[in-house]
């Protein structure tokens, strides 16, 4: 569904066989982007607030 | 007269974007992904062959997923489906969606015909790799000042 408004050319085939789901996401994310939503890595790693986060977390744990 | 156009507003996140750019070069990277076994370009990831994937593991609960990820004949295991899943066709796997067992069976054919018994690392590497670049690009929405966060992709 989200891939579908993201991209409306997009056939029901290719969203569930042609298109690899990096492409998919990458898709919505960026037409999320377009929207004016602000978007976010979701893992801590990926993103320097979470990095930073991930480096507090090390030193409390020692 | 006709007045011009609001220019679009490009909204961009200035204070995550220098940092960022290995996650992103990841995400470029996964995005155009082509990956290949025994020189045989295999079909994407898609939508279809990842809900087949977790179908298929689902056949073999209850195992819990710390079971699965150290044990290395579930690994294999694993790899091996979406290896097969990924070098099968929409046209081959269609007749056979609603047939789990079938799709089981047409996957471990597939590993023992493909994957011999040295490439097994290399199979999964390349199947981890897949799995990997599947996530690499996948982002949510950031959560707002409220605390409450809202449902990402």
């Amino acid at each position: 569904m989200l891939l579908s408004a993201a991209v409306p050319s997009l056939t029901k085939a290719d969203i569930e066989w042609r298109i690899s789901l990096a492409q998919g996401y990458a898709l919505i994310h960026a037409r999320r982007i377009y929207d004016g939503q602000p978007m976010v890595w979701p893992r801590l790693e990926q993103s320097p607030l979470g990095r930073w986060w991930q480096q507090i977390r090390e030193k409390l744990r020692h | 007269m006709q007045d011009d156009p609001l220019p679009p507003t490009l909204v961009v996140d200035d204070s995550a974007a220098p940092a960022s750019t290995a996650t992103e070069g990841k995400a470029n990277e996964a995005y155009d992904a082509v990956f290949s076994w025994h020189g045989n370009q295999l079909e994407p990831y898609s939508l279809m062959r990842d809900r087949i994937f977790e179908r298929l593991q689902a056949l073999d609960s209850p195992v819990p997923d710390t079971v699965r990820q150290d044990c290395p004949q579930f690994v294999l295991y694993d790899a091996e489906k979406v290896l097969a899943l990924c070098s099968l066709t929409e046209q081959q796997l269609l007749p056979i969606m609603g047939k789990p067992l079938e799709l089981l069976k047409l996957t471990q054919q597939w590993g023992q015909q493909h994957i011999a018994s040295a490439e097994g690392m290399a199979a999964i590497r390349l199947a981890n790799a897949i799995i990997k670049a599947s996530e690499a690009t996948r982002a949510i929405e950031r959560p707002s000042r409220s605390g409450s966060a809202t449902p990402g992709n």
